[in-house]
């Protein structure tokens, strides 16, 4: 078969202040019409860049390769991407050959202009069609997209679609010109599992329908796993492996790539593991947890938010957590899962005491102490913020960028008034450091010195620092690529033996909880679903969203498809 | 092109570890390095800054009806020369002038040269000057005999030289109180606006709006009208400084909030917060140096406006007045035609005024682009 796409000796570099940085390396790669190709990496892989580079997005700062060569070729013609200078020839590339999908749908969408009129403006503009025909074909596409009464949807606004429906409409608009190839850049990370599934499905059929051919970019091999025909692994830059996918997943040759799959929490493994491994869960070894004491008990919670007052004061209120009660026994790591908006998050801080909660009790019950979290007096308050901590999501965001890390790990010492001198402070500082395998030379650093897994490293021995009991971990592994992901899982495992931690571990991602957990809570709309001890949960589903969850979560094939 | 790739063939010789290791200040200064239109404005504007400080030693004459030349009213600018039609000399020397009238003249008095030199002399002992509480009295040029006027003399007989020098310093020295006074009023009130948000917010932020609407010019004027007569020019320049202060920090103010509201719930601020750190801790460790720069910033941009309405009410009459030096006197000073026609050495303090405005400008935009040195590279 000829290829639609041909890319040959593709180099990527951006000039910038601090010298010249190469994002993509001499890479080649073909795609044929119908097929599909996976393009995936760990952040800073120069995945996304090749992807950018299909269609000339790239910066102003970025430069070619003078090999560099990209090459389209249609039933009609043959376009030299990289020879394209004017705005006039790219538009020919851009929206008409090859159209692309963005991650965040909600960002891909002008605000102020309705869905219809930016789907059809691209119909008018490249097919030469009136608003009239544009606006059927719109119409049409909506609903081969799964959106329920497109003709009153095609009027409406980016705001007034759900996340899920918005992606969809994003293919839709993509595909309407009906282009040779379709670039998808992490098209279905923003989005939950259940919705991810549905869009993966019906990008799949669209595909094959069209006949045009697919560069899917993503991280999540599990993804790739289901929708790819083929796959290129890029790692630095340089496609370091690529092949079908079956070679690629059941097969890998590159070491690289080796590392990557075993990096991936397995699902499956988990489910169907032998049952003598089910004597003991599988994270701590801790005896199962009925005999264990509770640590934490929630009774009948419940958290509201003002959304907005009215004029005469009337509060509209939105009902985060609803009754939700959960008992997270001590020594154990308890899983909350959910899907976006779902309340674990604001469950989570509220036992902080982050919020305030409108009903409900929250008991803190350790082997000397006894506290009601809504009712603690200042005195008290204090000694619970040295029992209890949060580590953060995003660990770029929750490191101050100009204190140093030695600074950051020791601020709760200081904030607590815990060590009495700067020389004590010091010992505390680094002991922790060296519990959370940081390089002790690094204490004096700036955090914009460490990469996106030593942030979150930095991040726990901060948390830890004052030598908590308890400690909500709020999706702390969710902004980190696969391979990190695995190595912070394990320190958090090792800490939990070590230190006799309590975790209440927060996260949308079935996989990572399965293989950490002992037990888990299901959340949906801010009700618990289900609760139960992890391989029971994961084996016997009770209630039907459960299920919904597990079916939609993707996992990595292990066998031939 | 090649300077630029020297340029970057040196900042990589800075080792990784430093790098790492480098503290905001630190990297905010490598990159406002690696800007050349910043550089080059920041070196003219220390520059004009140290002339202006330095304006009474600088100068040959004072510049105010004490040091007036009554011989040459109106002249045209002396530029030392080193050779005439009797030969060259190693020291520079101008021509001295004399007055005479005479029946060519119509019996009036007028200035013309000689051909007798008049070789300027360094470190020359001339008018009595204050500098930090000190008396001297040396210069760094002067001329052997009588006086040398580099940019002319006005129609008092002053030295245009040392009244400009002397009105940089006036000007930037207004400036820097009023900037001074409405960063101070700006601080405390964005601070607590954007920090207690709610109510107080409204409050302020009400507070903000009404300052920035009133009128500027007829409230300059009432004020002009209320300013006694018998106000001596300190007075009056205390008083220009505490207006424009209290009238510019509004903006100031909605700019400081916005950080304060943005940093207020960033998540290293709530991990403060969650460890049981106090707001003073909050805003001591955290709020403050997150918006050092940006303020740093807000402040070498305003500064522009302070000096430009400092010059437009002194340009209108509602500022300060003749005897005093500042460029807004300088400039209103060439608003006669006569000055169009015959005297325009008048026009010399103009172009060193707009270098002013134009370096601070540049400086504080490439500071605005080197303040965040965390964000995406541009």
């Amino acid at each position: 078969m000829t290829s639609l796409l041909s890319v040959r000796d593709l180099s990527v570099k951006f000039s910038t202040l601090e010298g010249d940085i190469t994002a993509v390396d001499n890479i080649s790669f073909d795609v044929a019409p119908g097929e599909v190709l996976g393009l995936v990496g760990e952040s800073g892989s120069g995945k996304s860049v090749t992807g950018r580079s299909l269609m000339q997005l790239n910066p102003h700062y970025a430069h070619y390769g003078e090999n560099s060569s990209m090459i389209l070729t249609t039933d009609e013609e043959e376009v030299d991407i990289l020879s394209l200078r004017k705005a006039k020839e790219l538009r020919k590339v851009r929206g008409d050959l090859v159209s692309m999908i963005f991650q965040e749908p909600i960002a891909s969408f002008a605000p102020a202009i309705t869905i219809g009129k930016q789907m059809a403006e691209q119909l008018m503009l490249h097919r030469k069609m009136s608003f009239k025909e544009a606006r059927e074909l719109s119409v049409d596409m909506l609903d081969r997209v799964g959106i329920i009464d497109p003709s009153r949807r095609f009027d409406q606004y980016a705001f007034e679609f759900s996340g899920g429906m918005r992606q969809r409409a994003m293919i839709a608009m993509a595909l309407s010109t009906k282009p040779k190839l379709l670039i998808a850049d992490e098209p279905t990370t923003a989005l939950d599992v259940t919705i991810q599934a549905q869009v993966l499905d019906l990008m799949q059929e669209l595909i094959h329908d069209f006949g045009m051919g697919m560069i899917f970019v993503t991280h999540d091999l599990a993804v790739i796993s289901q929708i790819a025909d083929r796959v290129a692994v890029m790692q630095n830059g340089k496609i370091v492996e690529q092949g079908t996918v079956d070679d690629i997943i059941l097969h890998p040759q590159h070491s690289y790539t080796q590392r990557l799959l075993d990096a991936v929490p397995k699902l499956d493994d988990f489910i169907n593991q032998d049952d003598d491994a089910n004597d003991t869960v599988p994270a701590t070894g801790k005896e199962p947890t009925d005999k264990a004491e509770t640590l934490i008990s929630v009774r009948n919670l419940s958290v509201q938010f003002e959304i907005s007052k009215s004029f005469l004061g009337k509060k509209n209120l939105l009902t985060a957590v609803n009754d939700v009660s959960i008992d997270i026994p001590k020594g154990s790591f308890f899983g909350l899962v959910g899907e976006s908006g779902s309340g674990k998050s604001t469950t989570g801080r509220t036992i902080l005491g982050a919020y305030n909660m409108a009903q409900g009790e929250i008991i803190y019950n350790d082997d000397d102490v006894h506290y009601e979290i809504a009712a603690l007096d200042r005195h008290d308050l204090k000694d619970f913020r040295k029992r209890a901590q949060l580590i953060f999501q995003d660990p770029y965001a929750a490191l101050s960028p100009r204190m140093t890390v030695r600074d950051i790990i020791a601020e709760p010492l200081e904030v607590m008034g815990i060590t009495k001198n700067r020389k004590e402070t010091d010992e505390r500082v680094r002991e922790i450091a060296a519990k959370c395998k940081l390089n002790l030379e690094h204490l004096r650093r700036f955090p914009h010195a460490f990469s996106g897994g030593q942030r979150q490293r930095i991040a726990i021995a901060r948390a830890l620092v004052c030598g908590p009991k308890f400690v909500v971990a709020d999706e702390a592994v969710a902004a980190l690529d696969v391979s990190i992901q695995a190595e912070i899982l394990e320190l958090l495992k090792s800490l939990q033996k070590e230190l006799g931690l309590t975790f209440l571990f927060i996260s949308h991602d079935l996989a990572v909880v399965a293989n950490l957990c002992d037990h888990v809570a299901v959340m949906e709309k801010g009700k618990i679903v289900e609760s139960a001890p992890t391989l029971d949960l994961f084996r016997n589903p009770q209630k039907d969203y459960t299920k919904s969850l597990l079916a939609a979560a993707p996992t990595l094939r292990t066998h031939q498809a | 092109m090649a300077l630029l790739s020297v340029l970057r063939g040196k900042r990589k010789e800075i080792s990784k570890e430093d790098y790492y290791t480098a503290s905001q200040m630190q990297l905010i200064w490598s990159r406002f390095k690696a800007k050349r239109s910043a550089m080059i404005a920041a070196s003219i504007l220390g520059f004009i800054v140290v002339c202006g400080i330095f304006s009474s030693f600088l100068s040959p004459y004072a510049p105010d009806a004490s040091g007036r030349n009554a011989d040459y009213v109106n002249g045209a600018p002396q530029i030392p020369q080193f050779c005439d039609a009797n030969g060259c000399s190693l020291t520079p020397f101008i021509h001295k002038v004399e007055r005479f009238r005479s029946v060519k003249t119509n019996f009036r008095w007028v200035t013309r040269e000689t051909e007798e030199r008049n070789y300027v002399t360094f470190f020359p002992k001339g008018w009595d000057y204050n500098f930090l509480g000190m008396k001297f009295e040396r210069h760094l040029f002067g001329v052997e005999e009588g006086y040398l006027h580099l940019f002319g003399t006005d129609g008092g007989g002053k030295d245009i030289f040392s009244r400009t020098l002397h009105a940089i310093g006036v000007s930037l020295a207004v400036g820097t109180l009023g900037v001074l006074i409405s960063f101070i009023l700006a601080l405390i009130i964005g601070s607590t606006a954007g920090f207690f948000g709610g109510f107080v917010d409204t409050v302020l932020q009400a507070l903000m709006d009404t300052v920035k609407t009133v009128p500027t010019i007829p409230l300059f004027m009432a004020l002009a009208a209320f300013i006694p007569q018998e106000w001596s020019a300190e007075m009056r320049f205390f008083f220009i400084s505490m207006l424009l202060g209290t009238l510019g920090w509004g903006t100031l103010a909605r700019r400081i909030r916005t950080h304060v509201l943005a940093e207020r719930t960033a998540e290293y601020v709530t991990a403060a917060r969650l460890c049981g750190a106090s707001s003073a801790h909050v805003i001591r460790k955290h709020l403050l140096p997150s918006f050092t720069s940006y303020i740093i910033v807000d402040l070498v941009i305003s500064f522009p406006y302070m000096v430009l309405s400092e010059t437009a009410l002194s340009f209108i009459g509602l500022g300060l007045k003749d005897p005093v030096n500042s460029l807004g006197v300088m400039l209103q000073n060439v608003t006669k035609v006569d000055v169009l026609l015959n005297y325009q050495w008048y026009f010399i303090p103009v172009p060193i005024f707009i270098a002013i405005v134009l370096a601070f400008v540049f400086v504080g935009d490439g500071l605005r682009d080197a303040a965040d040195p965390y964000s995406e590279r541009k």
